[in-house]
């Protein structure tokens, strides 16, 4: 069919609001997020061309590697054990059983809280000497433990990530869990597939884009998480938890250099585009 | 039977579209006429939780309690008054917060103008005002911003601070307090005033003391302290007597400064890398000395954690014996536990073989040059600081917490009240991060921001690296700061 001029005329004036916000929200920023990563810009200065010693200087920085790898340890760790417990509580929740719906709608709470609201109260949680963590610990095995401490901080972290991560593990689960056809876990039975293989050979696959989906967003969530680490231990104790959002807002806030935390943003574009790919990549087969 | 989607034309969507526009626009219409400009007083609070007080008249004055998130007080008013951006941080002593927000509301009712008060917390000023500055929209007038004064107004060709002048010349500058002079003046003009400063006292719980047979009044040294915090450890092994922090924040500097100072330790003499005195035997033996206590199990492996808070806590919650901080703790005590408070002796800090130190914490107010209201945010300043009477009320409300600038203001406390007649004796031993330089240095404001000197504790106590590697690594540090930022 021809199109008519009137009608590409019209499709323009429809599509133009979308791009123009497209493009001032998301191109816009970008661009210049890699245009001023190659000048020392300080607050309130003139930008001054600096070339590449922005990225010369953080491949220098021994901190960026390490906050690479902190960033890559806590991401990876919480995704992984979200991905379990959350698969796990889903099917536990896609059982018959009195209260379900209850039960349901309690355990989906914790990705309700604002990330502020679970830092503050993973603080007290947490403190060594009025934390509820520690009154339990003492009254079980007489100990307490500096839980956002040099030795336990990571682990700590890494729990409350998956304490407010599960739920939506769980609900993307639980909706995939119904799309899986009934007939087949009774074939399957009728055939004399135990439990592990009716798991690993009807409800993997059968949920299995969700899975993937599931786990590319939390990735991404997880590697730009800020608020909760920064609130509980501000990258600390030392440098333990300085994981590369807090790297960022150091090189700007302390630093107070915007072409260097614009750098390492650049830095970061290549791993978040490497870990899509690998998902794509999963989900085309 | 599958039902056919119903199709709206083209024509029909744009005349709808339009309609709602034109609704809408009646109705903006309708709510304008029927709303004359009366001044009204809304609050919006960022989260729920933060407590507000709404007030609908001009004259009334507001207050607005925030904890640490931010708050904007809006008030809202008749066409072509002049309407200012207000930026404050709100600190842990709120009846000084409340008092500012008072006096500014007040100021605002009587000059008829507008004013959009928002509030931040102390991590979240900083942030905020360079964020407004890049952006070439800065409040007009902010509090919370004397740790950014150098790097805002002293590179002439990046000046962004208003010159206050004439504010000083209104509100008397000789008595205003000279280390307070001299944090800000560059070429010749301040570029901030301090509403007070928060000083460092200890913080000692007497019956701690009574308990091991010493009397406050015997503790002047830091030998001294640590002896009692020993005598303490014994009483109470699980106890860790010294509340000191010594994570990556503020008071983790300050814990640096307490002990670096007296025993003669000197940041830097000049601008220039050269002149940076950091890598010195004093670094070492203070370090040595903090490491030494935490290893004696004198300070909590909990105070590694960056956190404002902890030595706070520590006091409030009698986990430890004594913490030195600027006493926004012992307000805490007065206005949430008379009974600790009761059982609370203020003291100068401890000494050492150089005297006595005092860390002295810049909470300055500022005007922006790129501010229309320039004028009004000199007049706002004036009137803050102008009524002597006032401002001698609002350092009363914070129950030491805040230290006054004012020498008349000092002398007056003094004679009534033999706590601040002590407190007062500290004024010329109070130094900041600049020290011995005293005076704005743009690098020392990136130092602090970054809390190198915090890594010293770091470094030895998780990294497990030798004094003398951790005091080399952050005065070659502080040395390339100083360099990358005056090119020497």
């Amino acid at each position: 069919m021809k199109l008519k001029i009137r009608d590409a005329l019209e499709g323009l004036a429809f599509s133009t609001p979308a791009f123009l916000l497209l493009f001032f929200v998301l191109f816009f920023p970008f661009v210049y997020v890699i245009y001023i990563s190659f000048f020392t810009k300080y607050f309130g200065y003139e930008a001054v061309f600096s070339g590449l010693r922005n990225y010369i200087e953080i491949a220098k920085d021994p901190l960026f590697y390490y906050s690479l790898y902190i960033s890559t340890l806590y991401t990876s760790i919480s995704v992984v054990l979200k991905l379990i417990l959350g698969l796990a509580f889903a099917m536990l929740l896609s059982q018959e059983f009195r209260g379900r719906s209850v039960v349901r709608a309690i355990a989906v709470i914790p990705w309700g809280i604002p990330l502020f609201v679970v830092a503050a109260l993973f603080f007290w949680f947490f403190d060594y000497n009025l934390g509820l963590a520690n009154i339990i610990l003492k009254a079980l095995f007489g100990v307490k433990i500096f839980w956002l401490g040099p030795d336990y901080v990571i682990p700590s972290i890494i729990y409350v990530n998956v304490w407010k991560g599960i739920p939506f593990f769980m609900v993307n689960f639980l909706g995939a869990l119904q799309t899986v056809p009934k007939s087949l876990y009774e074939a399957a039975e009728i055939d004399g597939a135990n439990a592990w293989h009716r798991f690993r050979y009807i409800t993997v696959p059968g949920i299995k884009y969700v899975m993937l989906i599931v786990c590319l967003l939390s990735t991404i969530w997880t590697f730009g998480e800020f608020d909760t680490i920064f609130f509980l231990t501000r990258g600390g104790p030392g440098y333990i938890t300085h994981i590369i959002p807090i790297y960022i807002y150091f090189q700007a806030f302390s630093r107070f250099d915007i072409g260097m935390a614009a750098a390492v943003s650049v830095l970061t574009v290549p791993i978040f585009l490497a870990l899509i790919s690998v998902i794509l990549w999963a989900l085309r087969r | 039977m599958s039902e056919e989607p119903k199709k709206v034309d083209r024509r029909s969507f744009l005349y709808v579209g339009l309609g709602a526009v034109a609704l809408v626009a009646i109705g903006a219409a309708a709510y304008v006429a029927m709303n004359p400009p009366v001044v009204t007083q809304t609050v919006t609070t960022a989260v729920p939780t933060t407590s507000v007080v709404t007030t609908t008249t001009a004259t009334t004055v507001t207050t607005a309690t925030t904890k640490t998130t931010a708050t904007t007080i809006t008030t809202t008013t008749g066409v072509g008054r002049p309407k200012m951006q207000i930026l404050y941080m709100s600190t842990y002593a709120p009846a000084l917060n409340d008092w500012l927000t008072a006096r500014t509301l007040e100021w605002a009712a009587k000059r008829g103008v507008d004013v959009e008060l928002s509030t931040a917390s102390y991590m979240e000023i900083q942030p905020k005002i360079l964020t407004g500055v890049e952006t070439g929209n800065p409040p007009d007038v902010a509090f919370g911003a004397g740790g950014l004064a150098a790097l805002l107004a002293e590179d002439p060709k990046a000046r962004h601070l208003a010159p206050l002048d004439d504010v000083y010349k209104e509100i008397g500058a000789d008595d205003v307090i000279p280390i307070v002079k001299r944090w800000y003046t560059m070429d010749g003009k301040p570029y901030a005033i301090d509403l007070f400063l928060f000083v460092d006292v200890v913080h000692l719980i007497k019956s701690f003391a009574n308990e091991v047979g010493r009397k406050p009044e015997e503790l002047v040294t830091w030998d001294d302290y640590i002896e009692f915090a020993r005598e303490v450890k014994k009483r109470h092994p699980d106890m860790y007597p010294i509340g000191h922090t010594l994570g990556k924040c503020f008071d983790g500097t300050e814990t640096w400064y307490q002990h670096w100072w007296p025993l003669g330790g000197e940041m830097l003499t000049d601008r220039k890398s050269t002149a940076v005195k950091f890598d010195s035997p004093e670094s070492r033996e203070a370090l040595q000395r903090i490491v030494n206590l935490y290893n004696e199990g004198l300070i909590s492996p909990q105070m590694l954690q960056p956190d404002e808070m902890l030595n706070n806590n520590a006091y409030l919650t009698k986990t430890a014996a004594f913490i030195i901080e600027g006493p926004t703790p012992f307000y805490a005590a007065v206005t949430r536990n008379p009974a600790l408070a009761a059982d609370t002796v203020l003291l100068p800090p401890p000494t050492d073989r150089k005297g006595m130190f005092t860390y002295g914490s810049k909470e300055a107010l500022v005007a922006f040059s790129e501010s229309k209201n320039v004028d009004l945010a000199k007049d706002l300043l004036i009137y803050i600081f102008k009524d002597k009477n006032a401002y001698y009320n609002m350092i009363k409300s914070g129950f030491y917490a805040a230290y006054p600038i004012f020498n008349s203001v000092q002398e007056k406390l003094a004679k009534e009240d033999p706590v601040w007649k002590d407190y007062i004796k500290v004024q010329p031993t109070i130094y900041d991060y600049t020290y011995p330089l005293n005076e704005p240095c743009k690098g020392m404001d990136e130092v602090s921001s970054k809390f190198l000197v915090a890594d010293l504790f770091s470094m030895t106590l998780i990294d497990k690296k030798d004094v003398d590697t951790a005091v080399k690594t952050v005065a070659d540090q502080i040395k390339d700061i100083i360099k990358r930022t005056y090119g020497q």
